[in-house]
């Protein structure tokens, strides 16, 4: 490679240099020199570098020489072909540098023994110096010769061959040096392909000639094809000269092929130097396919057929010399066989009519010719696509012309309407007012032309805004003129739309909807057949419609036209509305100066340098007098001038020229002044008022009005004021003090009109105290609120006195504010007092009707004249006809201690007035007595001296009654209670205890006063009390009754067991009124309880004991003897084995009977006291229990059990063993179920065991069943042993629970381990067993 | 050569002289004691072949002192001889790591060969109680562990 690469670039820049050199010599000389003297140089460093690769290259490679034999000449196409082939292989994978040596032995040329000698010697002789390392024999004539001549020749050099079959080279023997491959031909093959192609073949013309080769592939073919012989008729045309076969073969029968072997020499001697000639010509010949098995025959007329391929037999030879070259021995290399391939030549087929689908599959079909499409296909397709552009070009430019067309005709038409709309509108802009009418109409006409149409008509909307009224209209010749008026009653449909401002486009009249009748009907009388309305607007509002006839054509109204249209209403809606504004204009001004003509104000009105630029008539007339116009003043004159000039002479003139300059410097919006004027000859008061001129310029207003006459009625107004029997006033909204206020002010509150106006708020700090606050808070906020305000206040006089006042205000509002006050204030001081006394009537009423149902008496001291209520006659049981008792007769009415207190307290009250309330004892007529409250007060004269007593009696004998009642049972309830055997104690509703009876304080032996409220908490054991008040203070507060015991401290010091049951006691009407308990001292029944309770509890566990030692002692004393006993029996069977068999006998059935003995005494021991329990925890003693339990009674029994702590203390575990079996033997005997479920559960710190059955179940509260056979107060018994409880619920027909809790105390001996888990498994546990 | 090295615990003297003396001369008994905590005592001490032990003893029984041996790592092999004719002792037995379970009143025909069946490391239980095949591979092979430990039988 780097030899190549350097080869490479030597010549590239060879080229290069030599280029440069040509080019330079015809420009740059010189430069060129230069140039290339640097070319030389690097050239010469190169090549020399290459030269030294290249030797190194030869030092490197290895020649190989390689001599190539074939049997026919060079010229031979197969030999040619093949000698490519075996060139490019050795030279792609070669190693070596191969040399080619090739030599042909032209055997077709020089037949025979004696010129094969001669060539093996010239060979010899030739390769003498350079012994060939490999030679490839092509060809059979070369095998044969190689195998010939190998040991002569070249001895010991490895012989490739090829290209020939193995008869072909008349099986040659070749020694161990010989490898290569060869051919195998397959002449039924190419028949079958043949008959695949003809299959209507009936005759196979086998052509071939006379040369060995020709022989041998007949005989080949010949032996294939007689397989064929019976279908087929075989013709051999091996024997003749080639001129008779030619004539043959033109004239062979229908339906046959020939199959042309191999002809090198015909019967009359001649040689052919290459078969395809021979073919070409027969096939020129022939009048039938021809079929070859030769590679190079096809393509040279013959159809083809399988055939031996040339190609590829270089290609391997070159392999197996590589492989030789690389050091595999040629003995190694295998000899290949080569197989043929099917080959055909298309133009044959064509020839012949022969449908390539039908070839062998995998066929070569040389020679293939294309067809005029596959060859001109791409020139058609781009005239085609050449033409359809064009096509296209062509219709886009016919279409962009018609566009350009109607472009200029919508431009032109565009034109035409711009410069009539242009030339329309300046028309109307500076038109005068009375030319627009006759305008209106030309321009309507231009329009009516443009469009085409027949008729338009402007028209306007009338003042009423219901009509149209016709403005302006345009007809052409034969068109019916336009109604005058268009109203709801002719045209409704079109009217009302029309006022909406809506746009009407009717293309065809005909087509107008059904609520349009009238309209249509217009328009089919006048022969209308378009008709269109466009609105007339300004600014929004609809002032009339143009309305657009045709009645030659129908007209479209497309969009473009109606915007036209719109245009064209819009100059004609500025028009008109330009002719209307005009009017309007002129009607206002005339209007205004009528006005201001009218006026006696005299204004004028100045520009900004104080001109006068116009006047009313009002000023004219009086020349301007008012305005200090002494000189004639009119439009022109400087008025300001005036004014100075005036002020020398007039102080009030400076006061007006200041207002004005005020106004025009723009320092005030308004100014105004009032002065008397002494200009004019007698005084008048005259009033100024400046406003600007509100104009771009600036300027003023000057008003004057002469006001002596206002001036004059205010005077008088003043003086009326004063006459008001009230005080009238005027103030600002914001202050306190009036401006104004009338004089009588002084009267009424003394203080006079100078304090009142000057003093800021002076109103404000006289209101009575009491009524500052909210007088002044209210007076604000009326200020606000437009309108009449009234109100009541007082105030204090200058005196001290309080007066009442009744203040009304009127707020005037100026600009939406509140600008002025205007008030009255009317005494009303006497009106209030009368008020207070009607209160006070009030009071004394509203009493009477409070003391409803109860008597009502006065009593005038004077003239002891009594009166009584009805209710009084009836309390006292007196006939309400009769005159009321006297006083003095009082004394019978009452008891006599009643009389004397009542007595007592009458003369009090009429010595210093003092009110009474007694509770007083009446005596009725009846004799009965009654409990009356009599009440009493004075009541002063107008003279200050008590002139009457007036007061009340109510009848309360019922409540005194009931107190009575009360009272005793209290006592009863007192009585009794102390005298019961029960302490007894009550509390109030604050749980604070009110009550504790005699029994309670002789047992704690302390006061009633220590023990109330919280004291007797005091008593109770200190571990008691929390307990105590949570149950109490619970109920308590749920009012609920409870119970509870604890410990009290008895007299003696001892503390006693009580129990303490409270009930919620409730007053008559249902209120809660507290509690009510008794205690009894229980410490005795305590005590025996629980004495009873540890006895039991011993005789169970005495039991217990009883039974485990019996259990034991059978167990491990009697059944380990009669254990020893059994082993003692088998040692003297064994050692008496010669005795007589009746002893052999004996002593077996004592063994047995010890045996049986054992058996029953443990089943014996293991009732009385499980051993399993003991040994292998509760779960398997349960478990085992269960089972057998079920074997024996026939039951099924599911038992269950969950984290059982393994070191269950052993009372309890016996506890639950014992209440298991109770449970059980209960439940079989009293369930009727055969099913039962025992649970064992470790619950948190407590150990659960439930029995449960479905069966018929009893009723817990029935005490006989549940004592049945004292089982389940064994049970009970045994469970409060250890602290657990036992609960049983059971329902009729509904099953019974047996469940039992055991709390496990928290301090279990932690101890080793117990080898049972408590799973009840027989595994060890988890650490263990790993 | 050595004869294997027994333990004996029985609470009963007895019973303990006579399984001593059926087993005269064909084993070694290397220890007799009357609770299971001595049992331990002597197993640590003393390393026998095999435990013979009886399960009601007092102090600690049978089945807590087979737990222990096997758990505090004594290799030696453990038979039960008790009256206990129960399935659920066999069981309880098995589960400790016992390997043998002979019954007391068939001692005289089934304690030798208990013992020599577990010093090949294999299960035994008095034939009477029909229950030898009751002892689940799993189980057994759970218990033989000590046999790998131990090295050559004898």
């Amino acid at each position: 490679l780097p030899f190549l690469v350097n080869r490479a670039i030597f010549t590239s820049i060879f080229r290069r240099v030599s280029q440069r050199f040509r080019k330079n010599r015809v420009h740059q000389q010189e430069v060129g020199c230069k140039t290339l003297k640097y070319y030389v140089i690097a050239i010469t460093m190169i090549s020399l570098c290459s030269q030294v690769s290249l030797n190194q290259q030869a030092q490197i490679k290895e020649t190989r020489r390689v001599l190539v034999i074939n049997g026919a000449g060079l010229s031979a196409p197969s030999v040619e072909l093949v000698m490519r082939e075996i060139r490019l292989g050795l030279e792609e994978n070669s190693a070596f540098r191969i040399e080619y040596y090739a030599e042909n032995l032209e055997s077709a040329l020089l037949p025979g023994e004696t010129s094969q000698d001669t060539v093996r010697n010239w060979f010899i002789f030739k390769y003498r110096d350079r012994k060939p390392d490999v030679i490839i024999a092509v060809g059979p004539d070369s095998i044969r010769f190689m195998a010939a001549s190998h040991q002569e020749f070249a001895p010991g050099t490895p012989i490739v061959f090829c290209c020939s079959a193995e008869e072909q080279a008349d099986f040659p023997k070749l020694d161990n040096q010989f490898t290569g491959t060869w051919f195998k031909r397959d002449p039924p093959k190419t028949v079958e392909a043949a008959l695949r192609l003809k299959p209507e073949t009936q005759q196979i013309v086998v052509v071939g000639g006379v040369a060995p080769f020709d022989r041998h592939l007949e005989a080949a073919v010949r032996q294939s094809l007689q397989d064929y012989n019976a279908n087929l008729q075989v013709t051999y045309l091996t024997d003749l000269d080639i001129a008779t076969l030619l004539e043959r073969v033109k004239h062979l029968p229908k339906n046959s092929i020939i199959l042309f072997t191999s002809m090198l020499e015909d019967s009359a001697g001649r040689y052919f130097d290459a078969n395809p000639s021979t073919v070409q010509i027969l096939s020129a010949a022939a009048n039938a396919p021809i079929f070859t098995m030769t590679q190079t025959l096809v393509g040279q007329g013959s159809v083809g057929g399988f055939v031996v391929a040339y190609s590829g037999q270089g290609r391997i030879a070159a392999g197996i010399v590589n492989r030789i070259f690389s050091g595999e021995q040629p003995q190694e290399i295998q000899i290949a066989n080569s197989p043929g391939i099917f080959m055909f030549d298309w133009r044959a087929i064509q020839r012949w009519g022969f449908k390539e689908s039908n070839l062998p599959p995998g066929s070569v079909v040389l020679y293939r010719q294309p067809t005029v499409w596959q060859i001109y296909k791409r020139y058609i397709a781009g005239f085609v696509l050449l033409c359809f552009i064009e096509t296209l070009l062509i219709f886009g430019l016919l279409w962009q012309r018609a566009r350009r067309r109607m472009v200029e005709k919508s431009l032109l038409e565009r034109l035409t309407f711009e410069s009539l709309s242009s030339e329309l509108s300046t028309t109307f802009i500076n038109l005068p007012e009375e030319h627009v009418g006759s305008n209106l109409e030309k321009s309507l006409g231009r329009i009516a032309e443009f469009f085409n149409l027949g008729r338009i008509t402007l028209f306007e909307i009338s003042p009423t805004g219901m009509e149209f009224t016709k403005a302006a209209s345009w007809i052409d010749e034969g068109t019916p003129p336009s109604p005058e008026i268009i109203g709801k009653s002719r045209f409704p449909w079109w009217t009302s739309h029309a006022l909406r401002g809506e746009v009407l486009l009717i293309p065809d009249t005909n087509d107008l909807p059904q609520v349009a009748s009238f309209e249509k009907e217009y328009f089919q009388e006048a022969g209308i057949i378009s008709a269109a309305s466009v609105p007339l607007a300004i600014v929004g509002k609809t002032i009339g419609a143009m309305v657009l006839i045709s009645i030659k054509r129908r007209v479209s109204w497309n969009e473009e036209m109606v915007r036209q249209l719109r245009v064209f209403a819009e100059i004609f809606s500025n028009a008109l509305e330009r002719k209307r504004i005009t009017k309007a204009l002129v009607a206002s001004e005339d209007f205004k100066s009528a006005i201001l003509a009218s006026l006696d104000t005299q204004i004028a009105v100045l520009n900004k340098d104080g001109i006068i630029i116009d006047v009313n008539d009002s000023w004219t007339r009086s020349e301007g007098q008012l305005g200090f116009a002494t000189e004639a003043t009119s439009i022109g004159t400087d008025y300001l001038d005036v004014l100075r000039r005036m002020e020398s002479a007039y102080t009030e003139a400076q006061e007006v020229f200041g207002c004005i300059q005020r106004v025009m410097s723009g320092l005030v919006p308004f100014a105004r002044c009032e002065y008397r004027s002494r200009s004019s000859g007698h005084p008048h008061w005259i009033a100024l008022n400046v406003t600007p001129l509100q104009t771009a310029e600036g300027g003023a207003v000057i008003a004057y009005k002469d006001i002596t006459n206002l001036k004059n009625v205010e005077a008088r107004y003043g003086e009326l004021i004063e006459t008001v029997p009230a005080i009238v006033w005027r103030g600002h909204p914001h202050a306190f003090n009036p401006t104004f206020i009338s004089r009588r002010v002084e009267d009424t509150l003394g203080y006079s009109v100078a304090s009142w106006v000057n003093q800021p708020d002076f109103w404000k700090d006289h209101v009575h105290p009491d009524d500052r606050d909210w007088a002044v808070a209210f007076t604000r906020k009326a200020n606000q609120e437009e309108g009449k305000h009234d109100f009541e206040h007082r105030m204090i006089a200058a005196d001290g006195r309080t007066v009442w006042l009744h203040s009304i205000v009127n707020v005037i509002f100026e600009n939406g504010r509140p600008s002025e006050l205007m008030g009255v204030l009317v005494d009303i001081t006497d009106r209030k007092r009368t008020e207070e006394t009607l209160l006070r009537k009030d009071a004394e009423l509203a009493e009477a009707q409070r003391l409803a149902n109860v008597g009502s008496w006065c009593w005038e001291p004077k003239t002891d004249t009594v009166n009584w209520s009805e209710e009084l006659y009836r309390i006292a049981g007196l006939d309400p006809r009769l005159p009321a008792v006297s006083y003095k007769e009082h004394s019978k009415i009452y008891t006599p201690e009643s009389w004397d207190r009542l007595r007592l307290a009458v003369e009090e009250a009429l010595r210093s007035g003092t009110p009474y309330e007694l509770d007083l004892e009446m005596v009725r007529t009846d004799g009965t007595t009654r409990w009356v409250i009599a009440r009493g007060e004075a009541q002063p004269g107008a003279t200050g001296r008590i002139e009457q007593l007036r007061g009340t009696v109510q009848d309360i004998t019922a409540r005194k009654q009931v107190e009575q009642i009360l009272r005793e049972s209290e006592q009863r309830f007192r009585l009794v209670a102390n005298t019961a055997p029960v302490m007894i104690w009550m509390s109030g509703t604050d749980k604070r205890c009110t009550y504790f009876n005699k029994p309670w304080l002789d047992f704690t032996g302390r006061t009633l006063e220590a023990e109330l409220g919280n004291g007797w908490e005091e008593g109770v054991h200190p571990d008691d009390l929390q307990g105590c008040l949570h149950i109490y203070t619970q109920a308590f507060d749920l009012r609920e009754e409870f119970t509870m015991e604890y410990r009290l401290l008895r007299h003696d010091g001892e503390y006693r067991w009580v129990e303490d049951r409270g009930v919620p006691r409730f007053n008559p009407d249902r209120s809660f009124a507290g509690y009510i308990g008794s205690c009894y001292d229980i410490t005795e029944r305590r005590q025996a309880s629980e004495t009873l309770a540890t006895f039991s509890g011993k005789l169970i566990q005495a039991q217990e004991e009883e039974r485990r030692r019996i259990a034991r002692e059978l167990h491990d004393d009697i059944n380990q003897r009669l254990a020893l006993l059994a082993v003692e029996l088998q040692n003297l069977k064994r050692m008496s084995s010669d005795s007589p068999a009746e002893v052999h006998d004996l002593i077996e059935e004592l063994f047995n009977g010890a045996s049986e003995l054992s058996t029953d005494v443990q089943s014996l021991s293991h009732e009385l006291h499980s051993s399993k329990l003991e040994y292998l925890g509760i779960v398997a003693a349960m478990k085992s229990f269960c089972h057998e339990f079920a074997a024996q009674h026939g039951v099924e029994i599911d038992f269950g059990h969950n984290n059982v702590p393994v070191d269950l203390p052993g009372d309890v575990s016996l506890c639950l063993f014992r209440v298991l079996q109770e449970s059980l033997r209960n439940a079989q005997k009293y369930s009727g179920e055969r099913f039962f479920e025992v649970r064992l559960l470790g619950v948190d710190s407590e150990i659960h065991l439930s029995v449960q059955d479905s069966g018929v179940g009893f009723d817990p509260a029935n005490e006989a069943i549940v004592n049945r056979g004292l089982g389940l107060i064994s049970m009970r018994e045994r469970v409060s042993l250890v602290k657990g409880s036992i609960s049983i619920e059971s329902k009729q027909m509904g099953g019974t629970e047996i469940m039992i809790r055991v709390p496990l105390a928290r301090d279990i001996r932690p101890g080793p381990k117990k080898w049972v888990e408590g799973r009840g498994e027989y595994g060890l546990s988890a650490d263990i067993a790993g | 050569m050595d004869y294997p090295r027994i333990l004996l615990a029985d609470d009963r003297p007895e019973v303990l002289e006579a399984i001593a003396r059926l087993l005269e001369g064909v084993f070694e008994i290397v220890a007799a004691v009357e609770d299971g905590l001595r049992a331990i005592e002597e197993a640590h001490r003393l390393d026998p072949d095999v435990h013979v032990l009886d399960i009601s003893m007092p102090t600690m029984n049978g089945l807590e002192a087979a737990f222990f041996l096997k758990g505090s790592g004594c290799t030696g092999r453990t038979i039960f001889l008790t009256v206990h004719e129960d399935r659920d002792f066999v069981e309880a037995a098995f589960a400790v790591g016992a390997l043998g379970f002979v019954l007391k009143s068939h001692f005289a025909t089934d304690l030798v060969p208990a013992i020599r069946t577990v010093l090949l490391g294999q299960a035994f239980i008095s034939p009477s109680l029909k229950l030898t095949g009751m002892v689940s591979s799993d189980q057994l092979s759970r218990n033989q562990v000590i046999n790998v430990n131990r090295g050559a039988d004898p």
